[in-house]
């Protein structure tokens, strides 16, 4: 019998759990919650829900993990080909997340079962689109019960939301800090006061918290008589559905300008020099595509994700990973325009990426844990590494060893303006900065395929595999 | 009723009360009496805690399960309102649409080539 492992995210629901067994993921759904796996394929809503693209599909599998409590059954879902997380989505992502879970609910509710959570974490993006990936989600619909999710999609979706949309487009990141979402008296206090003359969100964030705060203060048993004598209607459900989506679909996020979204405009490029680079990292790819599968390319520092598109049109799927939100939303709009639908952008932060957090740090994955890529494109980067956050080449050349197989960096020179700009009103504490140390460094993890000058420019891009 | 509210948890109890006087009841005695009106809500929210259990794994919160319950009544009656207000607009809005392309086709005379 082969080893299978849990996922170590796979601890709350007792219905089932996940495993990896060779390599390959798969779901347990536990003899208990038979009756429900049963129910969600019976109604229809499993059909309906995979043929639309709203939940991802899977294989029912003879397999059985040895010493797992008892199974009803194994499932193999579709691979998802990047686990990424509601704090790595800009604003557009997690209000199109939350605006699925919510047809979700609905849909649910028309067949007679109901979402039993509304995890952000429930939700990948596959094919650039959002998809439930927990076929463990839905229950039988009771009668006069409220919706045992309610807070969890408060939390996980309303409130971050409204912070991006009415206090600060970075507030997302509390994500990180707040594993099962932003407590509602938190968004309350950071929200402008105006925001309680928004029906929905005076309801489902102000007076929502004030009542879990009030009634965190009180005897367990008051509210007890509301409890027994009050029912919450099949009506009232998808009111408050209805309610819930009125509110997210008047969330809105205008960015302001920022610093890196206009970085392409100000570019000291030519247009021939920038030809050139489009030209030299196409053939890289294809280059790299050739001595190897591309199955996953990052492009690290992608701003609006210019050089994803040619990584994307090699066929792989590309993450684009951006420390600037505002980057990421103009090109997760852009790839959603075009219909784009091998592109993930994301916000990560190269300095300070994403850690593994949660119960033993091991919920949610670190963004090295979810590497290597099969290639990484370095583009216009190192200078930002080496000399605004005073890493060293080594550093620089071992982390990137870290997380990509394959590499494209482009080695900016002191003597570029945008270097010359850096320096300008700080000390060059950098003697070891130059391409004789650059190749030297990371010589030492990688072996150097190509090495061109892009034309009408002082750079120089090279193709790189690990050693 | 107030300064006796039963609690769910006899955990939650002696760790909210722990100044309490010891009552003196052994293992073999008799638990107290639960005064029926507080017995009742006792059982009316084992039931609502039970049906909970059965589906919902997580915690859906006490204040965010009485808050639905406090504005189930108006989602309801929006929601209800909202539905006819469409079925109004579905079938009346065509309706209007028809007799104004009607009164303009007769005014102009013309034929939308439509049979």
């Amino acid at each position: 019998m082969t080893a299978w492992t849990r996922n170590p995210a796979s601890f709350r629901d007792p219905s089932g759990f996940v495993f990896t067994q060779d390599g390959v993921l798969y779901r347990q759904v536990n003899e208990s919650f038979a009756p429900n796996y049963d129910r969600l394929k019976r109604s229809g809503l499993y059909t309906e829900l995979t043929e639309l693209g709203l939940m991802v599909e899977h294989d029912e599998v003879e397999l059985r993990p040895d010493g797992a409590p008892p199974a009803h059954v194994v499932l193999r879902p579709r691979p998802v080909p990047f686990i990424s997380y509601p704090y790595e989505w800009c604003f557009g992502q997690l209000k199109a997340a939350a605006l699925l879970t919510l047809e979700l609910q609905r849909r649910a509710i028309a067949r007679g079962l109901v979402l039993r959570d509304a995890s952000a974490y429930n939700i990948q993006f596959l094919d650039a689109r959002p998809a439930l990936i927990d076929t463990l989600s839905f229950g039988a619909l009771v009668e006069g019960e409220p919706w045992s999710a309610y807070r969890q999609f408060c939390q996980h979706f309303v409130a971050p939301l409204a912070l991006m949309a009415h206090a600060d487009g970075s507030l997302g990141q509390l994500l990180r800090v707040h594993i099962d979402g932003i407590p509602l008296d938190l968004a309350a206090s950071l929200l402008p006061f105006s925001t309680r003359f928004r029906p929905g969100l005076l309801t489902h964030l102000h007076l929502h918290a004030r009542s879990i705060v009030r009634r965190s203060k009180l005897p367990v048993a008051a509210g007890a008589e509301t409890a027994s004598h009050r029912r919450m209607s099949r009506s009232a459900l998808l009111g408050l559905a209805d309610s819930l989506e009125s509110t997210v679909r008047g969330l809105a996020w205008e960015p302001a300008r920022s610093v890196w979204a206009d970085y392409y405009a100000n570019t000291n490029y030519t247009p021939g020099a920038e030809r050139n680079k489009q030209q030299l990292v196409s053939r890289y790819i294809e280059t790299a595509g050739a001595r190897g599968r591309l199955s996953i390319v990052w492009d690290l520092g992608a701003n609006t994700g210019a050089y994803s598109l040619i990584a994307a049109a090699a066929g792989a799927h590309v993450v684009s990973l951006d420390m600037d939100h505002l980057a990421v939303e103009r090109h997760y709009r852009d790839c959603v325009s075009r219909g784009e639908t091998r592109i993930l952008p994301l916000v990560q932060d190269l300095t300070n990426p994403s850690g593994g957090i949660g119960w033993r740090n091991a919920e949610r994955r670190s963004l090295a844990e979810r590497g290597p890529a099969d290639l990484a494109l370095a583009l216009a980067l190192i200078h930002h590494l080496a000399i605004a956050n005073n890493l060293s080449l080594d550093e620089i050349a071992s982390f990137l060893r870290s997380i990509a197989r394959t590499l494209i960096i482009e080695f900016v020179p002191k003597d570029d303006s945008q270097v010359r700009r850096m320096l300008a009103v700080r000390p060059d504490i950098f003697p070891d900065y130059h391409q004789g140390a650059f190749e030297a460094a990371f010589q030492r993890e990688f072996d150097i395929l190509n090495r061109e000058s892009i034309g009408e420019s002082s750079r120089t891009l090279y193709l790189m595999e690990a050693r | 009723m107030t300064t006796h509210a039963p609690r769910l948890s006899m955990m939650t109890d002696r760790e909210s009360q722990p100044s309490e006087p010891p009552t003196g009841h052994s293992l073999s005695a008799p638990p107290p009496a639960i005064p029926s009106s507080e017995l009742a809500i006792l059982v009316a929210l084992g039931v609502v805690a039970l049906t909970v259990d059965l589906e919902a794994y997580i915690d859906p919160g006490t204040g965010s399960y009485l808050f639905q319950l406090a504005v189930a009544g108006l989602f309801a009656a929006l929601y209800t309102i909202k539905r006819y207000w469409r079925v109004i607009r579905d079938t009346v809005g065509p309706l209007i649409a028809r007799s104004r392309a009607g009164r303009s086709e007769r005014s102009h005379g013309g034929h939308d080539g439509m049979d």
